[in-house]
């Protein structure tokens, strides 16, 4: 018998580290897709989570470990950390019975890119259109957007000076944003990246 | 780069944004009542107005709901966007339809385009001594 084993799309990179911006990934967090009308489900979801559901556009809110994101109007998904997510989805699932939403365990399909540091903002503008200045993005808050054509939800939180953009990403993403990252922030003194066992790089011009 | 306001997300870029064609065309109650003319006429006619005209669009990158605009094609600019289900809003003052206020049909250019008599009777002379040379 084969027994299923948790590989992050990611397994084939190492951390890429600099003195003013650091890219790594964090594989296996627990996430779950949860919608249904604010009218609807709102008083429910916020007694199970302990936080009222966000509400607006950029909004999240934290109830211990659980992070909210604002998706859409009727859209969230719920960050957890990894293993925490069935327990989480039994509990919600318990509290919304009988109401019209709809509860998905999507934690296998993304994963999380973490571009951290002074230069993070710096690193991703040259692959977003949005504004990333912290007067636009402020710490706490979520966006969903395109970052070099895939989409991406950038969840930025940390402080506005060494701000941690955390890019939630579908896993078959993954390796080309990781590519484009890691080749952004060689300007800002990232070391070449190296590949772990015989993963090709798809970088346009690799050292 | 044209700049489309969701009503969910607030100004985002066109790129974000998928288009869905003309807006408020209802589907007919009963398609198998219809004529194959009549089903054609649903399926594949659109108004294709110059000037102020009601469409959908799709914020696909960003919330990934659908919303109506109404947008002025003759200068791309969105005058109103609003959500699925509702009723377009009144648009107060007429907009330029073009920055030079071209007509509602065809190029505005028929002036320059239509000759006058003696312009005409001048190109067939130079017609006629270019075919002689």
């Amino acid at each position: 018998m084969t027994e299923p084993v948790a590989a992050s799309p990611l397994a084939h990179r190492e951390p890429l580290t600099a003195e003013r911006v650091s890219v790594s990934e964090t594989a296996f967090l627990g996430m779950l897709s949860l919608r249904g009308r604010p009218a609807t489900i709102g008083e429910q979801a916020a007694s199970a989570l302990g936080a009222p559901l966000p509400s607006a556009v950029g909004e999240t809110a934290v109830a211990g470990n659980i992070t909210a994101l604002w998706l859409g109007p009727d859209d969230w998904l719920l960050v957890t950390p990894p293993g925490n997510e069935a327990a989480l989805g039994t509990k919600l699932s318990d509290a919304l019975t009988g109401t019209h939403h709809q509860l998905t365990d999507v934690s296998d399909y993304y994963t999380a890119i973490d571009v951290t540091g002074a230069a993070a903002r710096d690193v991703m503008s040259k692959l977003m259109v949005i504004d990333l200045h912290p007067r636009a993005l402020k710490p706490g808050m979520i966006v969903a957007t395109v970052c070099a054509k895939a989409n991406v939800w950038l969840h930025v939180t940390g402080s506005a000076d060494r701000p941690v953009l955390r890019l939630i990403v579908r896993r078959s993403h993954a390796d080309y944003l990781w590519c484009l990252i890691a080749e952004s922030g060689r300007e800002f003194g990232l070391p070449p990246q190296l590949p772990v066992g015989r993963v090709k790089l798809h970088l346009p011009h690799f050292e | 780069m044209l700049i489309i306001t969701c009503p969910y997300c607030g100004p985002r870029e066109q790129s974000e944004f998928h288009y869905g064609g003309e807006a408020h065309i209802a589907r007919p109650a009963d398609p198998q009542a219809l004529t194959d003319g009549q089903w054609a006429e649903f399926v594949f006619m659109r108004s294709n107005v110059k000037g102020v005209f009601a469409e959908r669009w799709n914020h696909s990158s960003g919330c990934r709901k659908w919303f109506n605009a109404l947008r002025d094609t003759s200068t791309d600019r969105f005058l109103a966007v609003y959500e699925m289900g509702a009723k377009p809003p009144q648009i107060d003052a007429p907009e330029l339809r073009t920055p030079a206020g071209e007509p509602l049909i065809g190029s505005g250019n028929d002036e320059t385009k239509v000759m006058t008599e003696a312009e005409m009777t001048e190109a067939e002379m130079t017609e006629d001594l270019g075919g002689g040379s």
